[in-house]
């Protein structure tokens, strides 16, 4: 597959404190890719490199196969939308679109065909002779949208496109966003810090932590399959579980957790009596008033307190040695199934869980 | 970027170029003081102090310097109190007419100074205010009193009102609520306010030139007339103090209320 | 509004508004009355009312050069002021440093902050035939004879802009303050090189200062008159001087009044348009 963007060994400092170590990544042509991670893990920072607005203290930047390090962002034909959007406040919407056509002179007739096509793109046709200050949030952030593509990029660059709008129309957006891009077919690079926006619009995602990249995949690689413990704690919502390793066979592995035997999977090679986490996804595990039949792993204990959250409820569960631990259930009449203080069991199957070599001390501060 | 366009040079070497024309007649000024020769010479002949001795023992510049710091100092308190109140009012308070009084406050800013001074000439010698000391104070107070409004109303403008309420609300008198509240979260903008007036009073020349007289030479009249019929190297010392001056109250302002926010 | 605070109100304002009447409406209104006497040829002056002084004014020449020295002055200095005082804001406020942006703005205030006399004097000290700069020419052999420099338009315009740039450049730093640079960085994400964005982009927005600036320079040089007569004495074809030379030395009070309130009246329309001006420019930039 082309590769539209490439960083190889990036390395970026703010004065004496670095902020990037060593990065490197592809973005692939026409995929949509998230940049994803805490504030302040270098996500915006990459983003701003391979914009041109900031120069790598090491390592190249690739456009499209051509070393960009000296090139400055107004030559590098990237369309960036900036958190604020930053549309200028005194053109129409129009001379907004139009902006990029116009400084590159493009003819009076391209660019009201161009500056069209874009604004049907977003659906804001006839809008085109409003002020910036008459438009909503979402509109004014599609204008922002229109007016990157106008241009028609090589890459488009999101910095947190979404933050500032309001819960109900950011999912609105998202969709919107995807179905665009699968529309226009641009290679597109987006940061978030939202995990559950990377997961619903992203092709492969970027997991990024102090300045380095955790782990890249697909959304469902890095959900099931986390290859360190902030990926898997930074996606969903993790209970750990620290034990050592009991049995080992094959891919079965069997972990003491305290008192329990606990049954889960594990690709590669383990010592026995290693230090290990086993992570359960809260949404993994389910909750039943009696021991069910023929489960792999349960754990008796009680609902601590309860969150109703409308279609599902997140549960605490107090386990006998004092293991708190997460679960959701998902509700689809509404009525909470479980109440405070009853005694439950928890369970859920070898394979929804997740193996991390490690021990308590080692993963301390990613744990609650 | 790493690149510079030679436009951006060419304009940030305008820029520093400006900087120093806006800074050379005081340089020039300040160094000629400790010239000790009595021409002007460019480079200055060699250091000494007499200028600032000659200033010193000097009564006619003595008069002057102490007539202009009691002027300074009688307008600046009158103005600040007539401002501060004035501007309180103008803040807080809408009623009928606001509009035009807040006009009339800050018209004396509109008018050429040369003729408000003319005003005042034809309007003082039917008073009999001309080259008196009254006469002076007055016009001052006239000159000054946009500025204090404007900087006091500042700070009213940034003073929450729910603070005088919590105040009488805790049973503080409208009066207990101004000297106990109010005045003291407006110390930025009378601070600045005083500073200004004060500046503005202790330089004035363009209303004083057409009011004072011989018995009431302020400092900066006095430097016009020398500089206009006689000359004497003295000038370039009294010049510096004001100099200095500006230089301490940039760095009070600085500290108070931060240069940047004067724009 | 209750009894009892329409009476503080009142009593708040009561100062100011009486300070004011007295000493700045009413002596106005006198100049006024005053501009319509006469004085005739034995300096007596006759308190009917007329308009012969503004007749004066219309017709004798040596007024049209006045008001022509000033409109010439007025326009030379406005374009110095604008050409130097636009680059050295935008230096100003764009510079890196803190330290050096605040130094830079105390260059720029401290003048104000120096009387006006001080100031002109500063550039006798530099331009006079035995000045700094002649000295310095002299001395280094680049010329012969000192240069007369005082009592030129020249030497008057130098000096004036020197007095008004503060008064550009204070607005203008203003609003580039006030703009988001990310408005910039969009431009130059969409192709714009620096020239275009600031042509495009940086420009029209700083125009609110720019508008601001322009206006106060050019009503303030209207009425500017302590340091043209410093820098080149009371013969200089300007307006503020001419009244300043026909009410001390030739003591014509009613003609001088009237003279006062020509320039006061041009002062307001500048003002007035300016306002105008600014109200639909901030309009198309917010």
């Amino acid at each position: 597959m082309d590769i539209d963007v490439e960083l190889r060994g990036v390395a970026m400092s703010y004065g004496a404190t670095p902020v990037l170590h060593d990065l490197d990544l592809e973005v692939y042509k026409g995929e949509f890719l998230s940049l994803l991670g805490p504030s302040g893990c270098g996500k915006t920072t990459t983003l701003n490199i391979i914009g041109g607005f900031l120069s790598p203290l090491r390592g190249t930047v690739t456009l499209g196969g051509r070393v960009v390090n000296d090139v400055p962002p107004y030559r590098r034909n990237t369309g960036m939308v900036f958190q604020s959007y930053a549309l200028f406040p005194h053109m129409s919407v129009f001379d907004n679109v139009a902006f990029g056509l116009k400084v590159r002179h493009v003819g009076g007739a391209d660019i009201a065909r161009r500056v069209r096509d874009a604004l049907v793109l977003v659906q804001l046709e006839g809008l085109d002779r409003r002020a910036i200050r008459e438009l909503s949030g979402g509109q004014q952030q599609r204008v922002a949208i229109a007016r990157a593509l106008a241009i028609d990029p090589l890459v488009l660059l999101m910095d947190e496109p979404l933050s500032n709008l309001d819960a109900q129309l950011r999912r609105q957006m998202r969709v919107e966003l995807r179905r665009l891009q699968r529309q226009v077919g641009i290679t597109t690079i987006f940061v978030t810090h939202d995990q559950e926006e990377a997961l619903t619009l992203s092709d492969r995602l970027v997991v990024m932590n102090r300045g380095r990249i955790e782990q890249a995949g697909t959304p469902i690689e890095l959900y099931r399959k986390p290859r360190t413990p902030f990926v898997a704690q930074f996606l969903g919502h993790p209970n750990f579980l620290f034990g050592a390793v009991a049995e080992h066979r094959g891919s079965d592995v069997t972990v003491q957790v305290g008192p329990h035997r606990v049954r889960a999977t594990y690709e590669d090679a383990l010592e026995s009596g290693a230090p290990v986490a086993v992570v359960l996804r809260a949404e993994s595990a389910t909750l039943h008033k009696a021991v069910p039949p023929a489960r792999a792993n349960t754990l008796p204990g009680t609902i601590a307190y309860t969150v109703y959250l409308g279609t599902s409820s997140e549960y605490e569960v107090r386990l006998a040695d004092g293991i708190r631990l997460r679960v959701i259930e998902q509700m689809p009449s509404g009525i909470p199934s479980f109440a405070e203080g009853e005694a439950v069991v928890v369970s859920w199957a070898p394979e929804d869980s997740i193996v991390l070599p490690g021990s308590r001390e080692s993963m301390a501060d990613l744990v609650r | 970027m790493r690149r510079r366009l030679s436009i951006g040079t060419a304009a940030s070497v305008l820029s520093i170029l400006v900087y120093a024309f806006l800074l050379a007649p005081l340089v020039v000024v300040v160094l000629a003081s400790f010239n000790s020769a009595d021409f002007l010479s460019f480079p200055p002949r060699g250091f000494s102090l007499r200028w600032y001795r000659a200033l010193w023992e000097s009564e006619v510049w003595g008069d002057s310097f102490r007539l202009s710091v009691l002027l300074t100092a009688v307008v600046t308190p009158l103005s600040l109190l007539i401002g501060t109140l004035a501007a309180y009012a103008l803040v807080r308070y809408s009623f009928p007419g606001k509009g035009l009084v807040a006009t009339l406050v800050m018209a004396p800013l509109v008018m050429p100074q040369i003729v408000l001074g003319i005003a005042l000439l034809n309007y003082f010698s039917l008073l009999g205010l001309i080259d008196s000391l009254t006469g002076l104070m007055l016009g001052h107070l006239v000159v000054t009193l946009p500025f204090t409004v404007r900087l006091v109303s500042i700070s009213v403008h940034n003073l929450d009102p729910a603070l005088e309420r919590a105040a009488q609300n805790l049973g503080a008198t409208p009066l207990q609520t101004f000297w106990r509240v109010t005045l003291p979260l407006l110390r930025p903008g009378i601070v600045a306010g005083a500073i200004f007036a004060a500046i503005i009073s202790f330089g004035e020349l363009a209303v004083t030139l057409l009011i004072a007289g011989a018995r009431t030479t302020t400092l900066p009249l006095r430097i016009f007339n020398y500089t206009e019929y006689n000359f004497d190297p003295t000038i370039n010392a009294v010049s510096t103090i004001f100099v200095v001056l500006a230089l301490v109250l940039i760095i009070a302002l600085d500290r108070l209320i931060g240069l940047v926010r004067i724009g | 509004m209750s009894a009892r605070r329409r009476l503080a109100v009142a009593g708040l304002l009561a100062p100011a508004v009486v300070l004011l009447i007295l000493f700045f409406v009413i002596p106005s209104a006198d100049l006024f009355r005053l501009s319509l006497a006469h004085m005739d040829a034995q300096r007596a002056i006759h308190h009917d009312v007329s308009l012969v002084n503004y007749r004066t004014f219309a017709t004798n020449p040596y007024f049209h050069r006045m008001v022509w020295g000033s409109v010439k002055l007025t326009v030379v200095v406005t374009a110095l002021c604008l050409l130097l005082g636009y680059p050295a804001a935008y230096f100003m406020v764009r510079v890196r440093s803190t330290v050096a942006r605040t130094l830079l703005y105390a260059i720029v205030v401290s003048p104000l902050l120096i009387s006006v006399i001080v100031r002109s004097y500063g550039w006798v000290v530099l331009l006079a035939n035995n000045g700094v700069i002649n000295g310095t020419l002299l001395s280094l052999g680049l010329i012969e004879r000192p240069m007369r420099m005082l009592g030129t338009f020249g030497s008057v315009i130098v000096a004036t802009v020197h007095v008004l740039l503060p008064f550009m450049m204070l607005p203008i730093a203003s609003a580039l303050q006030s703009l988001d640079t990310v408005l910039e960085r969009a431009a130059q994400s969409l192709g714009a090189s620096p020239w275009q964005t600031f042509w495009r982009v940086t420009l029209p927005l700083s125009m609110p200062g720019v508008v601001a600036g322009t206006s106060l320079v050019i009503a303030l040089t209207l009425g500017i008159y302590i340091t043209p007569l410093l820098v080149a004495g009371p013969l200089q074809p300007l307006f503020a001087i001419g009244i300043y030379y026909v009410t001390l030395s030739q003591l014509d009070f009613p003609l001088g009044a009237a003279l006062s309130f020509v320039l006061l009246a041009f002062t307001l329309l500048v003002i007035a348009l300016a306002g105008r001006l600014l109200k639909t420019v901030k309009g198309s930039v917010t």
